[in-house]
């Protein structure tokens, strides 16, 4: 494998209740879109975007869960091949903030130890709206040893920073070795006309 | 994100002439809707109410003909989220027959959980506090004897609007908070190595 | 009574899906879902079931599917019509939600299922947009997308290699051209268990319904369950759109959900994108979703038919010796683009004469040894045939043990000359065969 391939993968999973906007801020930080109304995730979407941070490239692979409660027993095969996971909660709904304190619970006890996190208060275009104290969240977050930023998915608020943060913060010793590698090299077919495949 | 809107069925008994009608127009009026009780023996009226921020609809059967004690099969009951028994504080043989009506209830609706199933009981008729023959004490005793605990209870008049609103009010509450602690639909992977369900013989190709 | 509406209900009467959409508050559906609840119970207690009403030129279909209810509302639609349309939008249930969806209502009757459906609501909806003027739910067919033979078969070998490198975690393998089947990795077939037509029509529109999400991501991890193959649990589908601007998706299905099967079939549709690109058949494959409709199209204007449709439910060429039993084999569909909506009701009253045995052959076209259906396909058993003419033009359905064939002329054609047009479709259609459609490949 050649040097300049090497770079150092990062794997971050959405974690929150539905409709808080997972979706909305892995699209906002991918592709810089944002779409008003976008479907709630069915299973879990895969994106990547590579990232620089103090010089150094570094691919962020996020898992986009979905919040959904009949899909609750599929969370752990995300998390817990992650270094990172993004708790994240609809500012506008306490309920929301609620449902990531579970998510924080469940990541305590069955989540990766050395797994980094970070709360965020998506929707902060909402002011108006809001239902979740700064300040509330702030020590919440401080409490869990968790990382915290408000952010707006749709006015593009802290997003990008909030992965980029975070993606800076795994340590190098935690970069997971890639070590699930398939040879692509599929045969080549030769010429010849239809022929029936069974057997 | 708002969640869907829900629907909250709810049925009332109780004995015939305790005011279960007028309980319920009191509460929906004017919202009534087509009337095929007297073929089939059940109606509903429908509401809609907001409760914690959560726009609901009441879908409320009311049943007749109840001096047979006729039932009204499993269809009616099944899936209920919530059943209000009203007896006439005037009557003391309507409040005997919450018993029955609450058994009644329970085998064929049949919820997943007996124990904390939400009923509401309902004392009505409170306008008429001079013929009052079912004291409030011993309704309230029934309503602490039937469960761990106690079963709401309200006093209401559905002809001076006493009452009702909270009834109801308790009623869609209750319910929904039921909905809420219901059990997960949890997925299961598929396992290709159990046989099918008609046929547990393998023939392979050519 | 309008457009049909389809309702999916609880046995409580609890609405999980309509067609109108989730903007119909539960309020103004309410008086519907008590009616139907009120009606159903009333026959339940007589010991009857309800299968359909009719009030004046509507009617009323429904269908009970274990603590499920289905009902149909239309105008003109016949019975067994709107009856299939519930069927499908139960097995779409199915396919998001599993059979357990029974078990979970079985215990707490109440439970509301709408929310558990979410947004896979949306599969329904597509499915049942897509029912009112495609092809492929009328005939029970999966569409096959157009390719040519070559590179079939390199995408045949490409997929069979897929499920060697996969490590045999890859239990189907479906490349989808927009809502057409390009190719099929599936298990071999067996009586008891096997990939249907319905179930890869219903995994085709359950793409197609999350375009959206799918394409966004760079690929997704979806559980999907094949009702007819198992309706019991979930398979895990990996979906990778290769070529959003041309539609071109690959999902690779496995039976487990593990980080690593992930991974791996992550890894198995690079291989899979990278020895497509190699061999140029990528280009091939976005020609394909360009090229869509147009051969069909073409062969219905040569043929001067206004439209047809035509599904092909095993090899037409097959002999019988090695001809694949025919309930083994996927049914594929071939359509002309549809112009307009006519032609379905006519379709749908000629399948039902079909169908219901009710038809006589109308011509000695089945029969008739110079145009006959025998000798194009050498069906060994005679075909049926019935035609109606209505506004100036002639509908028309064919089936054979091989296959349907439904079209429509835009004039009044004596019997022969119908049998002359019909015989050309049904050359045309031949010629082009192993483009048209395409052979699973089984392992």
């Amino acid at each position: 494998m050649t040097e300049k391939s090497k770079v150092k993968e990062v794997k971050v999973v959405l974690l929150g209740d539905t409709g808080v906007g997972k979706s909305s801020l892995a699209q906002r930080f991918v592709t810089n879109n944002f779409k008003p109304y976008c479907e709630t995730t069915i299973g879990a979407s895969f994106m990547s975007k590579i990232v620089v941070v103090d010089g150094k490239h570094l691919k962020c692979q996020i898992w986009d869960t979905a919040g959904q409660e009949k899909y609750h027993s599929l969370a752990p095969m995300y998390y817990r091949g992650a270094a990172v996971a993004i708790l994240v909660y609809d500012m506008t709904s306490a309920k929301s903030f609620e449902k990531l304190k579970e998510w924080a619970r469940e990541l305590r006890t069955q989540g990766p130890t050395e797994i980094i996190l970070a709360v965020a208060g998506n929707k902060s275009d909402l002011e108006d709206r809001r239902e979740v104290d700064t300040g509330v969240a702030q020590t919440y977050a401080d409490d869990i040893g968790a990382a915290f930023f408000e952010t707006s998915a749709k006015d593009d608020r802290n997003v990008s920073d909030l992965f980029t943060a975070m993606a800076g913060r795994v340590p190098a010793a935690a970069s997971p070795a890639d070590g699930f590698r398939i040879d692509a090299h599929v045969p080549r077919r030769e010429q010849t006309p239809k022929r029936k495949s069974c057997c | 994100m708002h969640r869907k809107k829900v629907l909250l069925k709810v049925i009332i008994l109780g004995d015939s002439g305790v005011g279960k009608t007028a309980l319920m127009n009191q509460y929906v009026n004017k919202r009534f809707s087509s009337s095929y009780k007297a073929t089939i023996g059940a109606d509903f009226l429908t509401k809609e109410v907001m409760i914690d921020d959560k726009l609901v609809t009441l879908q409320i059967w009311d049943t007749a003909g109840q001096e047979r004690f006729q039932s009204l099969g499993v269809a009616f009951y099944r899936g209920a989220d919530v059943c209000i028994l009203v007896y006439d504080v005037t009557n003391p043989k309507s409040f005997d027959a919450l018993d029955s009506w609450r058994e009644e209830f329970l085998v064929q609706a049949s919820p997943a959980d007996i124990e904390n199933f939400p009923f509401v009981v309902l004392g009505n008729k409170v306008d008429r506090e001079n013929d009052r023959r079912v004291p409030k004490a011993k309704a309230q005793a029934w309503c602490k004897s039937k469960a761990s605990a106690p079963l709401r209870y309200f006093e209401t008049s559905a002809k001076e609007a006493v009452q009702v609103e909270a009834a109801f009010q308790e009623a869609a509450q209750l319910a929904l908070a039921q909905e809420n602690t219901e059990a997960d639909f949890l997925p299961e992977t598929i396992n290709l190595g159990q046989p099918t369900p008609s046929h547990t013989t393998k023939s392979s190709c050519c | 009574m309008g457009q049909r509406k389809i309702f999916a209900l609880t046995l409580a009467g609890k609405r999980v899906w309509s067609s109108v959409g989730d903007e119909v508050s539960e309020s103004e559906v309410s008086s519907l879902t008590g009616l139907c609840t009120a009606v159903m119970g009333v026959c339940e207690q007589q010991g009857e079931t309800i299968r359909s009403v009719s009030c004046g030129s509507g009617r009323i279909v429904c269908a009970r599917r274990g603590e499920l209810v289905f009902v149909a509302a239309g105008s003109s639609d016949c019975e067994a019509y709107l009856a299939r349309e519930l069927e499908y939008a139960y097995e779409a249930m199915l396919m998001a939600l599993t059979s357990r969806v029974h078990k979970v209502l079985a215990s707490s009757p109440g439970y509301d299922v709408k929310e558990l459906l979410g947004s896979t609501g949306t599969v329904l909806s597509s499915l049942e947009a897509w029912g009112r003027t495609r092809p492929e739910p009328f005939l029970g067919a999966a569409r096959a997308a157009r390719l040519e033979a070559s590179r079939r078969a390199q995408l045949a070998h490409v997929l069979a290699s897929a499920r060697k490198i996969s490590g045999d975690l890859l239990v189907f393998g479906v490349a989808l051209c927009g809502d057409a089947v390009l190719s099929v990795l599936q298990p071999t077939p067996t009586i008891e268990r096997r990939l249907r037509s319905t179930d890869l029509l219903l995994l085709a529109n359950y793409v197609r319904s999350q375009r959206a999400a799918l394409v966004a991501a760079e690929s997704s991890w979806l559980p999907l369950c094949l009702p007819r193959f198992d309706e019991r649990g979930y398979f895990h589908a990996f979906v990778a759109y290769l070529d959003p601007a041309v539609d071109l998706c690959l999902v690779l299905v496995a039976a487990d959900d593990k980080p690593e099967t992930f991974a791996t079939l992550r890894n198995v549709s690079k291989a899979i994108e990278n020895a497509l690109l190699r061999d140029g058949v990528l280009d091939a494959l976005r020609d394909a979703a360009v090229e869509d409709y147009r051969a069909a199209d073409r062969i219905a204007e040569t043929a001067k038919a206004d439209h047809f449709i035509f599904s092909r439910r095993r090899p037409l060429a097959a002999q019988p010796p090695k001809e694949p039993r025919a309930e083994l084999a996927l049914a594929q569909c071939l359509s002309a683009r549809a112009v307009g909506t006519h032609h379905w009701a006519h379709y749908h009253a000629l399948a039902l004469r079909l169908r219901c045995g009710s038809a006589q052959p109308q011509h000695a076209l089945a029969t008739d040894p110079n145009t006959s259906a025998h000798d194009l396909f050498e069906a060994p058993l005679a075909a049926s045939l019935v035609y109606a003419t209505s506004n100036a033009r002639t509908y028309f359905a064919l089936t054979a043990p091989n296959f349907e064939l439904y079209a429509t002329f835009a004039s009044l054609a004596p019997a022969s000359d119908l049998a002359k047009r019909t015989h050309h479709i049904l050359s045309l259609i031949k010629l082009e065969e192993p483009a048209f459609f395409f052979d699973p490949v089984s392992y």
